[in-house]
């Protein structure tokens, strides 16, 4: 009875979870089908191709829109990430571990720049950066990236730090650290967790971004590949560019899975077992 | 090695509060120097002066005659055992007791070799490539000894090391630490709560409460001689009894009993009638039918037994006095017969009994004037 209950029980999660896991990845799966497609049957109406070519893909890549793009991506993604990071690790660091006035008041400006909606400021930031000569540049979306991460950064960071003993920090003052040293030697590698997690969130955000990405950029300068994607043409004017904007869909999503198995590892929680007795 | 002196040493927190109040003190070159006191009395924070980890609010800190008041932690070439270990939970054994010589720069050979003697005098040479995880308590607090005794530092600090372990394993490293210092010969500032282990390690003892210091003296004089309630009732176990004593001039009363002043007080209590509290340690109190009693040195009293504890080789006997509420431990011997709810004859030795001014706290023998 019991034994029966509890399969019963198995099965309804395990059923919940595939239907969860089908009805996320059945997206996926159509673009990929879709980009796998010869252009000829793309309205073939069949989610699994007859046929599987990779024009789509050379197409892209033989444009030198798309791999621009895909170089602006990953060169702005990791250099917003690495920015908001390093900027929100000290700051998490000082509100969680120095007592100075107004602790308080950073962590809730902070939270009201996360919750404060892009879209009210696009507008005056594109006049903005033309006038500054930051329009079309990297920096131009590193800038609002970081900015719009760093609440973020800073808010996951400090209860990473949180967790991490201070008597660790004084120990390591003890045993001739320099207070920079102490922080890197011993605060920074106990929080690597939480550095990691925090960077892919980072990364994603401004990886996934089209806002920004479509308004304050103009050429292949500076456009990530969201913006990219939305100014995809045809071979001709009749045709629609279905096939291409799918394969490119599928290349953008490949360095986040990659990103996510290899991290996955490290963000492994409890790397502070042990250092003080629990 | 060092001496370390405090002079008129203050601290006052941000948030206001006063964590110790002129504390003077030296602590001798090569001693095995004991911080008592209850919990919140500002142990950690003299410790954490010394260590640098804390600023002095007044006073001076002077080490080896200069005053390192502003000195850098990392200066001073103090070696910490912290309460929790703080052993880095990402180095291994052997990168944790490196750590401080690392820092230091020295060439790999040297770090080699000074962390494998420190390891094999602790016993971890076997877990040197283990992570702490891996480890029992008490192997951490090896660790964490070891990353200390590693660097030849001026002086050891340790703050409560051993209240993390168990009963057993405590006694055992007690002598351990004991061992180590006398081997090194360096200046140890140990912190404690436990008066027993601030007796069985010192070569002297600061007893501290609420941010005062005490007394400080070798275990024996403030066993013998502690200069007031506070000292007498943490000093010793079971602790000292107090029960009220009236002066008449003559003679004293007791709740159980009168008798005249022993001769070593005569001179401190002059003529003049006056409330006192007296201190009585448990084995001044004797089982009368036991035998060495002698009334010339204290009178002797009947009391009702509450309950017996029999520790093999001493027999504690609680027992509460017969006008007051006031409970009272006898260590008798043995061979007693003390039974939980019969009544017993106990003879008081007075000639250690100790007197004090029941509105200073003062002990009279001790506090002349
Ligand atoms: N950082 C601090 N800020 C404010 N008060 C503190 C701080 N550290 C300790 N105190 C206070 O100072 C007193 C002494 O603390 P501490 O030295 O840690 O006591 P102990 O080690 O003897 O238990 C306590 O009342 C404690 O609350
Ligand atoms: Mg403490």
């Amino acid at each position: 009875m019991n034994a029966e209950g509890s399969s019963n029980e198995r099965v309804l999660w395990g059923f919940g979870s595939v239907a969860v896991v089908v009805y996320a990845l059945i997206p996926v799966v159509w673009i990929l089908s879709l980009s796998l497609k010869p252009s000829a049957d793309l309205n073939d109406n069949r989610f699994f191709p007859r046929a599987v070519s990779f024009d789509h893909y050379r197409t892209i890549f033989q444009d030198i829109q798309f791999p621009a793009a895909l170089w602006n991506s990953v060169g702005i993604a990791t250099l917003s990430s690495l920015l908001a990071v390093t900027l929100g690790m000290f700051a998490a660091y000082a509100i969680v571990r120095l007592r100075f006035p107004g602790r308080r008041l950073v962590l809730g400006a902070a939270l009201s720049i996360a919750i404060f909606p892009p879209i009210a400021i696009i507008g005056p930031l594109f006049d903005l950066w033309r006038a500054v000569g930051l329009f079309d540049t990297w920096a131009g979306l590193v800038l609002p990236y970081m900015t719009f991460t760093l609440p973020l950064a800073i808010w996951s960071l400090s209860a990473f730090f949180r967790e991490i003993p201070w008597d660790l920090e004084k120990a390591a003052r003890m045993d001739g650290a320099t207070p920079f040293q102490a922080f890197s030697r011993v605060i920074a590698p106990l929080a690597a967790p939480g550095v990691f997690t925090t960077s892919i969130l980072v990364f994603i955000f401004a990886w996934n971004d089209f806002l920004f990405a479509a308004s304050l950029t103009s050429t292949n300068n500076a456009r990530t590949v969201p913006a990219a994607i939305a100014f995809f043409t045809g071979s001709s004017r009749f045709e629609l560019p279905t096939g291409s904007i799918a394969a490119a869909s599928v290349v953008v999503t490949v360095p986040i899975i990659m990103l996510v198995l290899v991290f996955q590892r490290r963000i492994v929680a409890g790397l502070t077992a042990g250092a003080v007795k629990g | 090695m060092a001496e370390i002196i405090l002079d008129n040493v203050s601290k006052r927190f941000p948030g206001g509060t006063l964590a110790l109040r002129n504390a003077s003190f030296t602590i001798r070159e090569g001693e095995f120097f004991i911080v008592v006191g209850p919990s919140g009395c500002g142990k950690s924070t003299v410790l954490n002066m010394i260590a640098g980890l804390d600023t002095v609010t007044e006073g001076e800190i002077r080490v080896d005659g200069k005053v390192v008041n502003d000195v850098d932690p990392k200066d001073r070439n103090m070696a910490m055992v912290f309460q929790s270990y703080a052993i880095y939970p990402h180095m291994t054994v052997r990168e944790n007791i490196a750590f401080p010589l690392k820092l230091a720069k020295l060439s790999k050979d040297e770090i080699t070799r000074r962390v494998e003697q420190a390891a094999a005098t602790l016993e971890l040479t076997e877990l040197l490539e283990r992570k702490p995880r891996a480890l029992s308590g008490g192997q951490r607090q090896r660790v964490a000894m070891g990353r200390a005794i590693v660097r030849e530092p001026v002086a050891f600090l340790l703050d409560e090391p051993l209240s993390n372990l168990d009963a057993k394993l405590r006694v055992q490293m007690r002598t351990e630490i004991a061992r180590i210092q006398n081997r090194l010969g360096t200046t140890m500032v140990y912190v404690t709560h436990d008066q027993t282990e601030a007796m069985t390690l010192g070569d002297r003892v600061a007893v501290l409460c609420q941010g005062e210091v005490q007394q400080i003296g070798t275990p024996r004089e403030l066993y013998e001689q502690p200069r007031n309630l506070f000292v007498a009732g943490f000093i010793g176990s079971p602790a000292m009894n107090f029960v009220p004593a009236e002066f008449n001039g003559d003679r004293i009363m007791l709740p159980m009993a009168e008798l005249e002043p022993p001769e070593t007080l005569r001179d401190c209590l002059s003529t003049r009638p006056r409330q006192l509290i007296a201190g009585i340690r448990p084995e001044q109190l004797h089982d009368a039918a036991t035998g060495g009693i002698d009334r010339r040195y204290g009178p002797t009293f009947r009391a009702t037994v509450d309950v017996t504890e029999w520790l093999g080789a001493d027999l504690y006997v609680h027992f509460q006095v017969k006008d007051g509420r006031t409970p009272m431990v006898a260590r008798v011997a043995t061979g007693s017969s003390a039974a939980e709810g019969k009544e017993l004859e106990l003879w008081l030795d007075a000639r250690r009994l100790h007197l004090f001014d029941s509105e200073t706290g003062e002990n009279i023998g001790v506090v002349r004037g």
